[in-house]
């Protein structure tokens, strides 16, 4: 109907041009005599004449553009279906009604399929290649979500790469308050210093090519809990970690029997002998049987005197003497703020020591000591099956005894931070002893330790390597905000999306959360183990229309607990990541209301799915939801819950990011002005 | 005065020879089980006055029998004492949280302990 439209004023126009035309050459054409008259004619209707000569050439204009319009038109239209197409929607084609030139549609119909015959093609391949890889990640994550053991691998600067279900359940049994998760760091746990002081020794380790380069450490967690540490290096490719293998000391004391057996034979002896003391009066019999068990008991305690131990020894890692000195000669140098010197030659020797432990006692005891210049110097003596560690200072000053017996029985500290280890508890989980006492003109603090065998050097390294555990495919750096520099690139940010469910759509008039969910999003991948959902108990009824959304009610609320209890939790979930939530406004100022309440406050950016879909469709008109969902083929499954709904959004938000790199935004600040710039960006709730 | 019951639960064969000698010169009748499931089923067949009960045994340890007791609304009343070699303060802490009513640690003087079950049993001075 509009093509006929158009055909009729452009053969209007032509029509009239002709006419015009025709009209002057007949004139010029006539004889001059008879030109005359006609001129004459003409002269007197000048004005009319004009009139439609412009009427003509109005009427041409006219056609023309009207022709052109129809070769123009199409233009924003393809424009948008081949973004769509380059967004992924291979299968979409130009059709008839389009008003696409047939020749041009034809083209980009050509070019489509061809596309869509190289994205499948490239997609089997890819699928090909990573299947195999997939299969061996997966079988990597099933014996890792069944393995017994509590592992957590992390990267050189503390972000945790893989953990398994189990390291969560112990972690979660002594600090509730932590949460594990990928792209987190592990010093949210452990302090850093204690983390770093293992990462030394496990350097000095590989350094000496050691055939099972590790080392283990006690490390106490920020709550005070105290946990046995093994750590062994994690080199790949792209990463350069290590691999923490926790254990609890109580798992690991279980089958050490030691002093209690001895406890317990000599309980039997004490008995019987004072059961012949105390009733002398007994039959023969009876008195035979007591002497059988004092000969039998007295017989098994001969045997394990010498073997010593206690039942609060430590599993210790063996170090030589030369490593053990270095370390602590460093870590003395720091806290005393002088050198200081070692002996010119070290034995070659092993002990099994815990060297953060010694560190920590050997500085705590120099802080003890009153305010003056002191000459430290680090020295070991060989003491039959024990091995002397000593800390000599002169001028010779000790703690007076009553101020050592304190000492030795108390926390230490370490910068600030009490550890849950008393120094006598060191020496005893060493099997070792602890003294202080003047030698000539030096005081010396001496530690008693266990030697161990020399291990053969050869035979260690001769021995099977272990290889280091495979990786997940964590090549991808991601990136926590607060180490994301200025203006980060959107695919390496870590991100938690989020959505609310609530009493009402009025946060300014009172309603309230009732309903948080969250996922986190590292690496371009959703990580479905890492969600926050609570309910949120609320003071607040709730709207029957929004019941009708979310199905929650008051009775579902009951006991829940209250948001100044759900929302700092929820703080420390998306601590150092991006937020994302569709529709944020909205959510963020139900947030924002209650963040005098809460004293948590969320300053860091928020991107918005809604103002994205914005960016990307600025001709589309819907942004719901659903039909962003729809339009980016994302399947909507368990929608208006808050996690549900989070889940949604984190779907729709990687498929964004293509869409939004092909529009030039690839940075976190390109995206965060970009959505500024579109009209939902100045609705406000 | 009816004679009282006690029940000696540990596995060390020369320590129950002495406990037992000890119980019999107090006047009480012994019964003896040898691990912990064997502690249970003895204590609900007898009905001791006052269960001696070792922290280490086979199958199930002092610290769940006791557990099971004061779980149990018959048992509940009945007095414990926890004998044990295990001597560190959590493990007394873990003794006194699951119930007993008096833990004991090995070595232990066997005059202390039978003043401690006279006291118990409400028995006359020796």
């Amino acid at each position: 109907m509009r093509a006929n439209v158009r055909l009729l004023g452009v053969a209007a126009g032509i029509a009239a041009i002709a006419v015009l035309l025709f009209a002057a050459l007949a004139v010029l054409a006539l004889p001059a005599e008879q030109r005359a008259p006609v001129v004459d004619v003409l002269r007197g209707r000048g004005v009319a004449l004009v009139l439609v000569a412009l009427l003509a050439l109005a009427a041409a204009a006219f056609a023309g553009m009207q022709w052109l319009r129809g070769e123009v038109e199409f233009i924003p239209a393809l424009t948008h279906l081949l973004d769509r197409l380059h967004g992924g929607r291979a299968e979409l084609r130009v059709d008839d009604a389009s008003g696409v030139p047939a020749p041009l549609a034809d083209a980009v119909n050509r070019l489509a399929a061809d596309y869509a015959e190289r994205r499948r093609a490239g997609a089997a391949e890819i699928a090909a290649a990573t299947d195999k890889l997939a299969e061996e990640r997966d079988l990597l994550a099933a014996v890792l979500s069944d393995l017994p053991a509590a592992a957590i691998a992390c990267s050189r600067d503390g972000r945790i790469l893989l953990y398994t279900p189990r390291a969560v359940a112990m972690i979660r049994a002594v600090e509730p308050e932590v949460f594990i998760g990928l792209g987190r760091t592990i010093f949210a746990l452990f302090r850093r210093s204690a983390i770093v002081h293992a990462l030394e020794r496990l350097d000095a380790a590989v350094a000496r090519d050691e055939a099972r380069a590790g080392a283990t450490a006690l490390l106490a967690t920020r709550g005070g809990a105290l946990l046995h540490a093994r750590f062994t290096p994690l080199q790949g490719r792209a990463v350069n970690g290590f691999f923490l293998h926790l254990q609890t000391l109580e798992s690991r004391e279980e089958p050490v029997p030691g002093d209690a057996d001895g406890r317990r034979r000599i309980a039997n002896l004490r008995a019987a002998v004072e059961m012949l003391r105390d009733y002398p009066e007994m039959s023969a019999q009876e008195r035979r049987r007591f002497v059988e068990v004092i000969d039998q008991e007295s017989a098994t305690l001969a045997g394990a005197v010498d073997v010593g131990g206690g039942d609060e020894r430590w599993p210790l890692e063996d170090v030589t003497v030369e490593t053990l000195l270095s370390l602590l000669q460093s870590a003395m140098s720091a806290a005393v703020g002088a050198a200081v010197a070692l002996p010119a030659s070290l034995p070659p020797l092993w002990i099994a020591a815990e060297s953060f432990a010694l560190t920590a006692l050997l500085r705590d005891y120099c802080s003890q000591l009153p305010a003056g210049e002191r000459q430290y110097r680090l020295d070991v003596g060989e003491d039959g099956r024990y091995l002397r560690l000593m800390l000599r200072w002169s001028p010779p000053q000790l703690l007076d005894p009553a101020r050592w017996r304190d000492w030795e029985q108390a926390p230490l500290s370490v910068q600030g931070f009490r550890l849950p280890l008393s120094p006598a508890a060191i020496a005893r989980g060493h099997g070792g002893e602890l003294w202080q006492r003047i030698d000539g003109d030096e005081a010396t603090l001496c530690i008693l330790l266990p030697r161990t065998e020399l291990p053969d050097d050869d035979a260690a390294r001769a021995g099977v390597a272990v290889p280091a555990p495979q990786m997940f495919d964590f090549s991808t750096q991601s990136l926590r905000l607060s180490q994301a520099g200025a203006d980060p690139p959107l695919r390496n940010l870590i991100y938690t999306v989020f959505d609310t469910e609530t009493t009402g759509l009025q946060p300014s008039a009172g309603d309230q959360i009732i309903s948080l969910g969250g996922i986190r999003v590292v690496g371009g991948r959703i990580l479905s183990r890492e969600v926050f959902e609570s309910l949120v108990a609320s003071t607040r009824r709730i709207d029957p229309a929004a019941q009708k959304v979310h199905g929650i009610d008051a009775t579902m609320l009951a006991g829940q607990p209250d948001i100044a209890e759900v929302l700092p939790r929820f703080g420390q979930f998306c601590e150092d990541t991006v937020l994302v939530a569709h529709n944020a406004a909205f959510d963020l100022r139900f947030l924002e209301m209650q963040a005098d309440a809460t004293g948590t406050r969320f300053e860091q950016p928020v991107l918005d799915t809604l103002l994205l879909s914005q960016v990307v469709y600025p001709v589309e008109q819907g942004h719901a939801l659903e039909l962003l969902a729809e339009r980016l083929g994302v399947s909507v499954l368990g929608r208006h819950t808050a996690l549900g709904d989070a889940i949604v959004t984190a779907e729709i938000f990687l498929r964004l990011l293509p869409l939004l790199e092909a529009r030039g935004i690839h940075t976190l600040q390109a995206a965060l002005e970009a959505s500024r710039a579109v009209p939902l960006a100045k609705v406000r709730y | 005065m009816t004679q009282k019951t006690v029940l000696v639960a540990d596995d060390e064969e020369n320590i129950v020879v002495s406990l037992e000698f000890l119980l019999r010169q107090l006047g009480c009748a012994v019964k003896v089980a040898r691990d912990g499931d064997e502690a249970i089923a003895m204590i609900r067949e007898h009905r001791p006055d006052l269960v001696l009960l070792d922290v280490m045994m086979p199958a199930r340890s002092g610290y769940e029998v006791c557990q099971m007791l004061r779980d149990d609304p018959a048992l509940r009343q009945t007095p414990v004492i926890m004998l044990t070699a295990k001597g560190r303060e959590a493990e007394i802490a873990r003794g006194r949280a699951v119930g007993a009513d008096v833990y004991v640690t090995k070595p232990f003087s066997t005059r202390e302990l039978s003043a401690r079950i006279r006291g118990m049993l409400d028995l006359p001075e020796a």
